[in-house]
């Protein structure tokens, strides 16, 4: 399990970005004492895939300590800032921040960029298995033991966010929602093209009537 | 200065002279002083009453001339007395001086309120930084809570960002003061993030989007850019009430440079009032149909533009479409720029 400190000074978001990220799989730690971030984390959180910094924090400027920990190690770090001006984020991405975000972020669009750091840094081959079936991330593809099927980018992302939540019904919105926070800006009638292709694909892949309409709502991967 | 006009102001002056010598004249003739004496007299007084004369006058008239002159050249005003030569006579000396006093208690004046706009300036960044911080931690809980309204209070938080972004760039354009940061950037990273950020309105209102191939770098400060962007595609949104809403999103590349417009086939713009759209408070017949509109947003992009560089036009018919193009330039420092990176 992937495991993220998250520095924020702010207790409520503090709690709740503990709370999404927890849901989403990582492991959490938060810093409540933020006198000795530095030799807290030398002690306890040297084993940390990422760190959320955020610039404003007591005691110690978020900039400053990104230097620090840049002296220290190469963990990759994401600044979380109010601050909005270009310099800021150059400044931050020239002391060694791998990612930069401005509150108030959009929750899915910080889930997908933490992904995309991690994967960044870890270069292991992402896969989600559903029934007999893999879903590999890197390569764009469905594998089973007898055959490879190549998928294109938005049906990998569609079947993507359809594994994620199976067995919940996900509307036509959310997942359009969902690529669009990916920087896929389909419409309608792609994701109906989209969706019966996946269905094709499944089907080349053995695994039949596995996503279910349902009339009005959305669609549900059994 | 015309020698009448210097005349003239010297009229008592000169009439008192007159009469002055007219009446020496008569007594000298009374007293029969000798002829050649009176000449003599005569001659030599008249020549250096004439001497000094020319000699105030065009002292003078050096003066005020060059005074009058660069008075009308300049293009600020305020800096004729750093021009000035120091006159050598008392009407010019004072008026010098005066000069010099008010102007320093000017710049004093002015210095007060650079300063007074300088910390209002930095007081407005940092409540806007202090206000994102609660607005986060609603996103965030909306997102975590899904509650009935969770969608409808998304939205009027996500207005609430946006109007506090205004203010914040509103600040930003309005000050003297450079506080952009111009680099090399992707447009196409500019554009999604703008894409991104307003997905709602196309995906629930269902407004099809034409994203071109607008992969291309420019020299902007990426900020600000995103905001001019935001500012003009919802402006697109929010009149784009057909059936078939439609946005195109194109870029074109020619020799003045890379040109992005923002095409939508919403209510359009009346001709009469086009070119008034990038006034401030300007909310024409559009703004009255029921939609909010401040006329404020325009008008920052505008501002925003003319700093950057960068030149933004409108073009319309009305219940056709609206067309904005910003045009990043071929700007030379720019490659100079690129050498040095």
């Amino acid at each position: 399990m992937m495991k993220i400190l998250v520095i924020e000074d702010d207790l409520e978001i503090r709690k709740n970005l503990k709370q999404l990220l927890e849901e989403h799989g990582y492991q959490v730690y938060v810093i409540d004492d933020f006198k000795n971030i530095l030799e807290d984390w030398k002690k306890k959180y040297q084993d940390t895939d990422l760190i959320l910094l955020d610039i404003q924090i007591p005691y110690m400027n978020g900039e400053l300590l990104l230097k620090e920990l840049r002296k220290e190690s190469s963990v990759p770090i994401m600044m979380v800032t109010s601050r909005s001006s270009e310099l800021d984020e150059v400044l931050s991405m020239s002391y060694g921040a791998d990612d930069y975000i401005t509150k108030p972020y959009n929750p899915s669009i910080l889930l997908l960029r933490i992904e995309a750091v991690l994967r960044r840094s870890k270069k292991e081959i992402q896969t989600l298995t559903y029934h007999h079936v893999t879903l590999n991330l890197q390569k764009c593809q469905l594998e089973t033991k007898e055959k490879i099927i190549p998928l294109s980018k938005n049906e990998m992302r569609i079947f993507h966010f359809l594994l994620q939540h199976q067995g919940t019904i996900v509307s036509r919105e959310e997942i359009m929602k969902y690529l669009w926070d990916t920087e896929e800006f389909i419409d309608d009638n792609t994701l109906t093209v989209n969706m019966s292709r996946i269905r094709k694909r499944l089907q080349e892949a053995g695994v039949e009537n596995a996503i279910e309409t349902k009339k009005g709502l959305g669609y549900i991967l059994l | 200065m015309k020698w009448t006009r210097y005349l003239k102001d010297r009229f008592l002056y000169l009439f008192s002279f007159i009469c002055f010598y007219f009446l020496s004249l008569y007594l000298f003739y009374i007293f029969r002083v000798s002829f050649l004496c009176v000449f003599l007299i005569s001659f030599f007084f008249l020549f250096s009453f004439l001497f000094w004369f020319l000699y105030d006058y065009f002292k003078k008239k050096h003066f005020y001339d060059d005074l009058m002159a660069k008075l009308e050249r300049l293009p600020q005003k305020y800096l004729l007395v750093e021009l000035l030569e120091r006159p050598s006579f008392l009407e010019g000396e004072l008026l010098y001086q005066v000069l010099i006093e008010s102007d320093k208690d000017m710049n004093e004046h002015i210095k007060t309120y650079q300063r007074k706009q300088k910390n209002f300036k930095e007081y407005l960044e940092l409540w806007v930084h202090e206000i994102k911080t609660p607005l986060a931690r609603c996103f965030l809980l909306l997102h975590q809570n899904r509650q009935p309204h969770a969608k409808e209070l998304e939205q009027a938080l996500m207005e609430i960002e946006n109007h506090v972004d205004q203010v914040l760039y509103y600040a930003r354009s309005e000050v003297s003061e450079k506080d952009y940061y111009i680099r090399k950037v992707n447009l196409k990273t500019i554009v999604n993030k703008v894409m991104v950020r307003n997905q709602d309105a196309f995906i629930y209102r269902k407004i099809h989007l034409e994203l071109h191939d607008v992969d291309t770098d420019i020299y902007t400060d990426a900020k600000w850019l995103e905001f001019i962007l935001n500012q003009i595609v919802q402006n697109s949104l929010k009149y784009c009430d057909k059936e078939e809403g439609r946005i195109v999103i194109s870029k074109e590349i020619d020799s003045n440079g890379t040109k992005l417009s923002i095409w939508d086939n919403g209510i359009g713009i009346k001709k009469e009032e086009l070119p008034r759209v990038f006034e401030k408070s300007f909310t024409g017949s559009n703004g009255r149909l029921g939609k909010v509109s401040t006329g404020i947003g325009l008008f920052i992009c505008k501002n925003l533009c003319e700093k950057l560089g960068h030149q933004i036009t409108i073009e319309s018919k009305q219940n056709e479409y609206t067309k904005v193009v910003i045009t990043f330039g071929n700007n030379p420092y720019y490659d100079v720029i690129e050498r040095n990176e």
